[in-house]
């Protein structure tokens, strides 16, 4: 079962920020590995409207079920409709929940994670104990109730996985803030009557945005495979738009002639998902010295 | 030792409380009428009051949820909306295959996780080192494959072009083999992802333990090679691996819901998704409390077992 | 069946475990390599000397001089990615190089045992003292359960540790770092072994332990019989203790000879530094401490030439050319180098400290 490594991420020492440090990303090799993986998937995510392929969503029901043609690199489905067209849309699809519902998952769990880290005492007794709650919960299953209370789509989706991410999200901020907020720069900062506003966001966000980047390319793998599994079971976005996980389903009755409609998407999945595992270790890499090979 | 069980029992309880509120919550934090939600499109008033009245949701909100919490202690979760049956005999007919599942899967994990990251340990150790990154690389993408989709790959391979194991779906109870047969490929499915961590942490784990000092010391003895491993190496090495173990659980448990339903094993997760689909309310509430809590003590063990196993512990 | 510790003399003396020969070690030309991804590091090359019976002998050397590698090679307790790669160890008389694994446990713990530096890390954490105490003798000696435990609170007791009963029952991290020391120390005596290796055994210790455990050893090997060789960096810590001395540097011995010779005649520039560097407890207050300039030279890349001339103040051009040989200056004394070589000799106020 893909979804995100069990446990807790090693995370590297944290950095003060530097420029030099982008550079020093980009350049590292599992990077440049995840990103030649990934950009790719993204671009031809991306530019599919304009391919001159037939569209995902036209049928053809008396053009069904041809097998890999010029005119349909990847044949066609059950009712006619070009597989290569439906993947490739099944892509933007799966991609774009991916991205916002980890994007949007990191942006509250930062938020409240440096509010419990810094603010301490009943606030953060408060928040952390809702994050226990929740926490209390098996990941999948977490999504999986929330999508029986919003119901299938789109957005219900990008929903219920950001619900569900928030509150590893949080925990993990608020110890990242708990650990520097003990590091003798933001004391000296402090004692300068630095405001405390000032002090979070010229000291301790920025330092905390490099772990997060880490883990955040983990979320989105996880997101997508967990949007994927949804659509599979009927649960998240409802066809006929497609998306991976209800491409594949689509496709089960006919895994013996047509194997190929439930295999593809899958497999995009899997490279999709190691190319941001590549992104995420060589980020890690790349910024903590200590752990090159 | 049984105060600490005790007493780590009762820290739990107020997590049950708040695992309780939240599935309670859930239902009513339906945007709009929860009832008319479950009633879907074409049902009439009459019929969404029945619904509404069903659910309780006429009383009082302080009054629906001790209600709610009084029954969920009695193990009374209402009736199903779908076949009226009480929703606690439902979850009786499902709950052996669920457990037959995941038992065997964790057996089925340690046994081949523990000594192949152990082997791949020693191999390293020792400058043998080829095979070893082999299998970390297999591992690692092996890892990445979606469970659903692997289970459909496999199924495809064994199921419809080998025909070597039946297409799941009836539980035989009495003949083990042809029970055996038929969960082969969920099992293999379930277990996938818990043989590439497990083995890739204790390999990272003997690896480390064979590097300390304490093993020089014994070897500088003339402990023999085997005692080395067995008695000094692995005993130390375990200690991780429960720990990543028992966050593996989660994993466990989710992918089961999954895995049940795509190969129709009448378990649990089967019935999970069905209510879903079927907008069957009071059967989700109770499968996902139900679930939550077998997560919940699963940690609790988690953590009984490492206090055991490692002395350091104080307890 | 041997129910309590018995002198190792008083054993030779009756012929028990006796060998003809009289030394308990005898090393020649060892040499041990570690290859490793950036190069092949030359840890010992080329190390000679003798061990008596229960003759005390200190090997002395700075951090990367080889000298803890050589002291595992004795064993060949060293693994990938190193190597013993040339050279000959006999204990007893007897070749370990070429002894299968099984003869070679039977003779680790039994004839020779090893103590090594960091007591907090040398203990299983999650068994017991006891436990880690008595599988050697059940194995190497034969006893009964019941004989190792009671041999076990004997040892425990010799080696002056208090509640000795309770401390077998005792987890490690129940001890403190000197305690635990002790009970290594005892582990390694359990068997009667002629020879123990101790590994720099108090580097790790404060102060006063120190002082101690060196006295521990001391007073044990005395009254067994048994042959101590101690790898340290600390001069001043050996001076009551050993017999002999040999200084290491860059994995070869450069002087070695009778303690009180070394200390009063030092031979080689590195012996004298070391010497020099010795805070004196009586005396003029010295402004700044003595210290050898520089750094120890990177063992994958050896030069032809003398492995300390690039630190050495008495180093000529022939120094970096020419790799020296020892030689022997006094009786039983030898030195490797050139320069000091063509001295007249003299005894040097560069005294003993005490």
């Amino acid at each position: 079962m893909a979804i995100t490594h069990a446990g807790v991420p090693r995370l590297p020492s944290l950095p003060v920020p530097d420029v030099s440090g982008l550079r020093r990303i980009l350049g590292h090799r599992r990077n440049v590995l995840g990103l030649s993986i990934l950009l790719p998937c993204i671009t031809l995510a991306v530019v599919a409207p304009w391919l001159p392929i037939q569209a995902p969503l036209d049928t053809n029901p008396t053009a069904s079920f041809l097998s890999p043609s010029l005119d349909h690199p990847l044949g066609t489905d059950s009712i006619g409709r070009d597989v290569l067209s439906r993947i490739l849309a099944g892509a933007r699809t799966s991609l774009f929940v991916g991205f916002v519902a980890s994007f949007s998952a990191i942006a509250v769990g930062m938020l409240l994670g440096t509010f419990a880290g810094f603010m301490g005492r009943s606030v953060d007794g408060l928040i952390m104990m809702v994050v226990d709650i929740f926490l209390a919960f098996p990941g999948l299953l977490l999504t999986i109730a929330m999508v029986a209370v919003f119901g299938a789509g789109l957005w219900q989706v990008i929903l219920a996985i950001t619900i569900s991410d928030i509150p590893r999200t949080i925990r993990l901020q608020r110890s990242l803030v708990l650990s520097l907020k003990s590091r003798p720069y933001i004391d000296a900062a402090r004692m300068a009557h630095a405001p405390t506003s000032w002090v979070l966001i010229r000291h301790v966000i920025p330092n905390t945005i490099a772990p997060m980047l880490v883990v955040g390319s983990l979320y989105v793998a996880n997101a997508i495979l967990t949007e994927a599994s949804l659509s599979f079971l009927g649960l998240g976005i409802v066809p006929p738009e497609p998306s991976w996980g209800n491409i594949i389903r689509e496709g089960q009755p006919y895994l013996q002639n047509a194997w190929w409609i439930s295999t593809i998407p899958g497999l995009a999945i899997v490279v999709v998902s190691l190319g941001l595992h590549f992104i995420s270790d060589g980020i890690r890499e790349s910024l903590d010295p200590s752990m090159r090979s | 030792m049984t105060g600490y069980v005790a007493g780590k029992g009762l820290q739990l309880i107020p997590t049950v409380l708040g695992v309780m509120t939240l599935v309670f919550l859930m239902l009513r934090l339906i945007p709009g009428d929860p009832a008319t939600y479950i009633a879907g499109e074409a049902t009439t008033q009459a019929q969404i009051e029945i619904i509404r009245e069903r659910l309780g949701l006429n009383a009082s909100f302080g009054a629906q949820y001790v209600n709610y919490v009084a029954d969920a202690v009695q193990l009374d979760f209402g009736r199903s909306l779908v076949t009226n049956r009480p929703v606690i005999d439902m979850i009786e007919d499902a709950l052996p295959a669920t457990l037959l599942i995941g038992f065997l899967s964790l057996l089925l994990t340690f046994a081949i996780s523990v000594p192949l990251g152990t082997v791949c340990a020693l191999l390293a150790s020792q400058g043998k080192g080829t095979f070893d990154q082999v299998l970390i690389f297999v591992t690692m993408a092996l890892d990445q494959l979606p469970g659903f989709w692997l289970a459909l790959v496999l199924m495809l391979a064994f199921t419809l072009h080998l025909g070597w194991f039946p297409a799941t779906g009836v539980m035989e109870w009495g003949d083990p083999i042809s029970l055996l047969k038929r969960i082969a490929v969920p099992l293999i499915v379930l277990s996938i992802g818990g043989i590439a961590s497990i083995s890739r942490v204790t390999r990272t784990s003997v690896l480390e333990v064979l590097n300390e000092d304490y093993i020089r010391s014994a070897r500088a003895m003339g402990t023999p090679d085997r005692s080395v491993l067995f008695k000094h190496a692995l005993r130390n090495a375990l200690l991780p691996i429960v720990t990543i173990a028992g966050l593996g659980f989660g994993r466990l448990l989710s992918g089961a819901i999954i895995i049940e339903s795509i190969f129709s094993i009448p378990g649990m997760g089967t019935v999970l998704i069905r209510a879903i689909q079927g907008r069957d309310y009071p059967v989700v509430q109770a499968l996902v409390l139900i679930y939550a809590l077998m997560f919940v003590m699963m940690n609790l063990i988690t953590d009984l077992i490492y206090t055991k196993v490692d002395p350091r512990v104080k307890l | 069946m041997i129910t309590a510790l018995e002198p190792r003399k008083a054993a030779l003396d009756r012929g028990a475990e006796s060998n003809s020969t009289e030394y308990v070690l005898r090393v020649r030309d060892l040499e041990t390599k570690f290859f490793t991804r950036t190069g092949v590091v030359d840890a010992v090359s080329g190390v000679s000397f003798d061990l008596k019976h229960g003759e005390r002998m200190a090997i002395v050397g700075e951090s990367g001089s080889g000298k803890s590698v050589m002291a595992m090679s004795l064993i060949r307790l060293v693994s990938y990615p190193g190597r013993i790669v040339n050279g000959d160890v006999e204990l007893n008389g007897r070749s370990i190089m070429d002894l299968t694994t099984k003869d070679l446990n039977r003779i680790r713990g039994k004839e020779a045992a090893m103590v090594f530096q960091d007591p907090m890390t040398s203990l299983n954490p999650v068994i017991r003292i006891e436990d880690q105490m008595t599988p050697p003798m059940l194995r190497h000696l034969g006893l009964s359960q019941r004989e190792a435990h009671e041999r076990a609170l004997d040892l425990l007791r010799m080696v002056g540790i208090p509640d000795e009963a309770d401390r077998l029952r005792a987890y490690p991290h129940e001890m403190s770092g000197g305690m635990r020391q002790r009970v290594l120390i005892a582990i390694a005596l359990s068997c009667n072994p002629g020879l123990i290796l101790a590994d720099e055994p108090t580097t790790a210790l404060d102060v006063t332990i120190q002082a101690q455990i060196v006295a521990l050893l001391k007073k044990l090997s005395d009254e067994t019989g048994t042959a101590v060789l101690f790898v340290t960096h600390d001069l001043g810590l050996v001076a009551r203790f050993a017999q002999k001395i040999a200084v290491m540097y860059a994995g070869r011995i450069v002087e070695q000879g009778d303690v009180h010779e070394i200390y009063s005649n030092p031979q080689h520039p590195y012996t004298r530094a070391l010497l020099k560097s010795v805070p004196p407890l009586s005396g003029e207050r010295q402004e700044r401490l003595a210290q050898i300039e520089g750094a120890p030279p990177d063992l994958k890349n050896l030069g032809p030439g003398c492995a300390f001339a690039p630190r050495c103040t008495l180093a000529t051009g022939r120094c970096a050319e020419e790799r020296p040989t020892l030689k022997e200056r006094a009786p039983g004394h030898v030195a490797a180098c050139c320069v000091t070589e063509n001295e007249p000799r003299e005894v040097t106020a560069v005294g003993a400290r005490d």
